[in-house]
Formats: C-alpha cells, sequence, structure tokens
C-alpha cells in the first residue's frame, strides 16, 4: 500500500511522540511505499483562496513550495492520515493548512453525492482517511468528538472509502501500525 | 460600544468576508458610542498587536469562510493566538459567522459546533454563531441578489449592539436550507449553473481545455 503521513505536531516539545513515529514508520516501511511529511519542518504556505488551482492552472497550485510533494504523493496513494495534537481545541494550524491545500486536487465542479453537494476528484485514487489525536495526557474528550466530526465531514469530501479516527497516547503509536496492517 | 471584527478570510481585504461584514455593521454604525476596528487573519505579523485590540473589545465578531470543513488555516493560527491570550479575553462576548460556497448549511455545522467550544474553552460569553451558505456566489453576482439576507445580517446587528442573543428567524433566513430538496438536488444532476460559472472563468483564463489536468501524474 502507499501511505501519506501527514505529521502535524508543531513544534519539538513532543520528542517522545516523534521517536514512537518513527519507529512505526520504520516498520511500516518493511512493507508499504511510505510518504512521510513532518509539515513544521517544510515550507508551506496557508492557501490565499485564489482557486488558481481551479481556474488558472488546473491542478497546479500559485505557491510553488513544498506542498508540490504532498500533493503528488496524495495524487497517486491510498492511504491518507494526518497526526496532529489538539491546540486551541483543533487539529494544529500547521496540519490546517495542509488540508487546505488539498485543493488542487479536487475539481471547481460541484456534484450531488448521497444528497449533498460534494466537489468530484482530480484523480482516480481511491484513497482512506485517517485522523490520529495524540493525547499529552490532557486533551478533552469534546475537542476529540469535535475533530472527529470534522474529519467526517473532510472524509465526504474527499471521497474516502475508509474513515480511520483514534486517539494515541506516547507509547500506543501502534495504533498506527495496526491499522496499516488490518487494511 | 467597541465592536472588533476579525476577518479569518485568507483573501483579506479582498475577502467576501469583508463584503458581508459590512451588512450588520451597517445597522450598527447610527447607535451611540459606536467604534469598530477590523483585524485580519491574514496580517500574521501583527499577531501582539492584534491581541491587544481584542482586549480592548466589548464585543467579539469573528468572520471566516469554510475551508476544507472547518476554519481556514490562518484562522486557526489566529484562534492559537487567542488561545495564548485566553486571560486578556475571558468574560468578553463573542460571536461568529461562517459562510461557505457550498448551497447547504449542513457543511458548516461541524465548525459552527467548534465555535461555540472555543469560546468556551477561553471562558469568553459565547453569543452565537451564524451560518450562512451559497457565500461564493457574491464574488459575481450582485448585492440585490441577497436582499433578504442583508436585511437579517442588519437585523442581527442592532441585536449585536444591544448585546442580545440573534433571532432564530434571521438565522434561518442566512443560513439557507440545511440539505438540498429532493426536487433541487435532481435538478442539479442535470444541469449545474455553478459548473457553468466555472467553466466561464476557465473559458476565459485560457484553461479551459485543461480543467481536468492530473499534473502530478
Amino acid at each position: 500500500m502507499h501511505l501519506t503521513i501527514i505529521n502535524g505536531i508543531p513544534n519539538d516539545d513532543f520528542k517522545n511522540y516523534e521517536n514512537a513515529l518513527e519507529e512505526v514508520r520504520k516498520s511500516l516501511e518493511k512493507e508499504h511505499k511510505v510518504d512521510f511529511f513532518t509539515v513544521r519542518n517544510m515550507d508551506i504556505s496557508y492557501c490565499c483562496g485564489c482557486f488558481s488551482c481551479w481556474l488558472k492552472t488546473p491542478g497546479l497550485c500559485v505557491f510553488n513550495d513544498d506542498m508540490n510533494g504532498i500533493l503528488k504523493s496524495m495524487a497517486a496513494t491510498d492511504y491518507i492520515l494526518y497526526i496532529s495534537p489538539v491546540s486551541a481545541g483543533f487539529v494544529t494550524s500547521v496540519t490546517k493548512k495542509v488540508m487546505d491545500r488539498f485543493i488542487p486536487n479536487a475539481l471547481p465542479y460541484i456534484k450531488v453525492y448521497d444528497g449533498e453537494c460534494h466537489h468530484p476528484k482530480r484523480y482516480d485514487n481511491n484513497v482512506k482517511l485517517g485522523i490520529v489525536v495524540l493525547d499529552e495526557g490532557n486533551v478533552d474528550s469534546e475537542a476529540v468528538q469535535l475533530i472527529f466530526q470534522s474529519f467526517e465531514r473532510l472524509g465526504k469530501n474527499m471521497h474516502a472509502n475508509k474513515l480511520f479516527k483514534a486517539v494515541a497516547k506516547e507509547n500506543d503509536m501502534e495504533v498506527i501500525f495496526n491499522e496499516i496492517s488490518n487494511c | 460600544m467597541k465592536l472588533v471584527i476579525v476577518n479569518g478570510s485568507p483573501r483579506g481585504r479582498k475577502s467576501n468576508s469583508d463584503k458581508i461584514i459590512e451588512w450588520p455593521i451597517s445597522a450598527m454604525k447610527g447607535s451611540p458610542d459606536f467604534q469598530c476596528e477590523k483585524l485580519y487573519a491574514v496580517d500574521i505579523k501583527e499577531r501582539e498587536e492584534q491581541m491587544k485590540v481584542l482586549k480592548s473589545a466589548d464585543y467579539i465578531l469573528v468572520i471566516f469562510p469554510l475551508y476544507t470543513d472547518s476554519m481556514p488555516g490562518i484562522t486557526k493560527e489566529f484562534f492559537e493566538h487567542m488561545e495564548r491570550n485566553k486571560e486578556l479575553l475571558s468574560g468578553k462576548p463573542i460571536a461568529f459567522i461562517i459562510h461557505s460556497g457550498f448551497p447547504e448549511a449542513i457543511q458548516s455545522r461541524s465548525v459552527e459546533r467548534y465555535t461555540e467550544y472555543f469560546s468556551k474553552l477561553l471562558s469568553m460569553r459565547y453569543m452565537g454563531s451564524i451560518v450562512m451558505a451559497g457565500s461564493e456566489s457574491l464574488t459575481a453576482a450582485p448585492e440585490s441578489m441577497f436582499r433578504k439576507k442583508i436585511e437579517a445580517f442588519k437585523s442581527i446587528g442592532r441585536s449585536i449592539s444591544e448585546v442580545k442573543e440573534f433571532k432564530a428567524a434571521d438565522k434561518i433566513i442566512i443560513s439557507g436550507p440545511e440539505t438540498l430538496p429532493k426536487y433541487q438536488l435532481f435538478i442539479l444532476k442535470f444541469l449545474n449553473p455553478s459548473n457553468f460559472y466555472w467553466n466561464g472563468i476557465l473559458k476565459k483564463n485560457n484553461a479551459f481545455e485543461k480543467r481536468l489536468d492530473k499534473p502530478y501524474l
């Protein structure tokens, strides 16, 4: 399987999580093609809402930055997995900017799917979508539910054929490995 | 009363958010002692100054467009600064306007629930959120097409100057349908005006032939 993993940890305060993630990544790489992106170390602008990627240069963002590599991976992947701690009751802005910059991989048009309007996909790959919320021990279950609800919406808009949602402490990163192994 | 507007749109001063926010403000301008200051989330280097302005507010009104099912990343970054400065904001009234290009309100309900949670997290006084569907057409359509919504926004503006809750009737007029009725979904399957709109712009930009391109394959 081809995996696209987005690490939305915003700073260096999560060393134990990143070490655990590194172990998971190594295990996954034995069987899968893994594209692992640590967003905070990448040069990625916030989406500016210009719609150039839909209306001027279809499929290409006006920003020529490190997001290109993520979009290329997402265009061919089987699984997009976001990993984020909670900040201000939601996924981090570092995570969210990658979610926003996904839109070149969708088409501007609106189609009806299951009674709701959504954008069709630009690429033909069928993706699974996952969100792992990192729990530093004080994560509020209400915030987690709100994040999960948002990803339920995102799953519909991305036409994901599966949605995986989990909360993980630093010593249970194997939830990621188990989820991928079970797919 | 000092109203502080937080415009979370990535399009900043050229955004639909900037047009929409003028509707409630227009109804408040006559009230005594009314002052209004606008902050833009795109002014990312001015966060420190912006937090000071928020501290001076009697009422904070946040407006943002729906981006991939929640607030835009740049708005979220602004919220993170608010969280770090929560002691300045505790007890202040806050309300939200969430608009989206989709024709149904249901798309914005998840982030609407978040706005209430976020207000609580910051110990602020949550005054309500207003969801508005179908906002992208504001870029092309004349404002007269939004007459009823503009009136409802003005009524909401008056509620804000009196620091009262928003009327349910106004919220419904602004939000549009929760989901589209079956006959409308049926029509959309065959004839979708927004697709003509996008194709028109693509043609104008000499990009119509490339509209389905897959540059990353």
